[in-house]
């Protein structure tokens, strides 16, 4: 079977090894395509917070990488952020999609004990993540936090 | 033969690296005639935006390793899960297979990773890889903790502890992206 412009899509599937695309590796593709779907983060994201300022050093969404894609911060209290994306996103093809949060995984940053927790739905917000001190008082710091 | 784009680590996937393109259509408008053989524009579609989504977000490695204090020595890297390949077969710090990172003990709980600034794919497109996110979580029956600290852009430093004191002879699971 030809492939390119000789039959363009639907692809069909078998051809040489060096031309095709077999039933079989097509549907390892599939497979592990979709055990990457189901444990892949919806995004990773370290930030700083710092009295009334929350920087966020980098984010990797399935929205998009960099921080356009990020959601926005609103300090709480000490130890204590929320955030918030203000729409949905819509995906290369202009799918839409609902953001919603379902777990977190937070992880401080620092030389000292520090440890992390996460909210959903807090306060009108998304989600909120405290970060809190060897003493379980809560402190500022910089964080890592994954989302599912 | 190169692939477009450039590996996944780089965070720059793009649906059109793996084809997709937002009018690819079916030739004249004719869809799947067999499901057994033939796959769709659509289900490519869906292909491309799907893997440009978790390539932005898988982890670029899963490592698991127990440091070693009570007699010092570099810490026992168990179990490493990398974009670039997986080690079952635990391997001293300082002695890594090629390809994966090496670990330096500083002090009881304390510990350095370091990784390569770039790393290669099965095509041999070599991309550049620096340390953005770090997770850690200690695996233990009691209140041990793992804190992070990204050093330098491929050093990753994290220590343990418990009640606020360093603890050794930790296992901890590292997450890096």
């Amino acid at each position: 079977m030809a492939f390119g412009a000789f039959a363009p899509m639907p692809l069909r599937l078998g051809g040489a090894t060096d031309e095709g695309w077999s039933p079989e590796q097509h549907a390892r593709t599939a497979a592990d395509l979709l055990a990457a779907k189901f444990v892949a983060p919806f995004a990773w994201m370290t930030f700083t917070k710092s009295g009334a300022t929350v920087t966020i050093h980098d984010y990797y969404g399935q929205n998009g990488a960099g921080l356009a894609s990020a959601p926005t911060a609103t300090v709480i209290g000490t130890g204590v952020t929320a955030f918030d994306w203000t729409s949905g996103f819509v995906d290369a093809y202009g799918v839409p999609y609902a953001l919603k949060v379902r777990k977190a995984r937070v992880t401080p940053h620092g030389t000292s004990e520090l440890f992390g927790t996460y909210a959903l739905n807090y306060s009108s917000h998304a989600f909120a993540i405290f970060t809190w001190d060897s003493t379980d008082t809560a402190a500022d710091c910089k964080a890592t936090v994954r989302i599912w | 033969m190169t692939p477009s784009g450039s590996p996944a680590w780089t965070r720059s996937a793009s649906f059109a690296y793996y084809g997709g393109d937002t009018s690819k259509r079916n030739f004249y408008g004719q869809g799947v005639v067999d499901p057994q053989t033939d796959v769709s524009a659509e289900e490519h579609a869906r292909m491309c935006a799907d893997l440009e989504a978790v390539a932005r977000t898988m982890p670029f490695a899963e490592i698991t390793y127990k440091n070693n204090d009570t007699s010092p020595a570099v810490p026992t890297i168990e179990i490493v899960y990398m974009q670039t390949g997986v080690v079952l077969v635990s391997y001293p710090g300082d002695t890594p297979p090629s390809g994966f990172p090496s670990a330096a003990r500083n002090g009881t709980g304390d510990v350095t990773f370091t990784f390569a600034s770039s790393y290669t794919d099965p095509y041999g497109v070599s991309g550049a890889f620096s340390v953005k996110h770090v997770g850690a979580d200690a695996q233990s029956s009691s209140a041990v903790r793992a804190v992070p600290e990204i050093v330098t852009s491929t050093t990753v430093r994290v220590r343990c502890f418990t009640g606020g004191v360093a603890v050794g002879e930790a296992r901890v699971t590292l997450s890096v992206s």
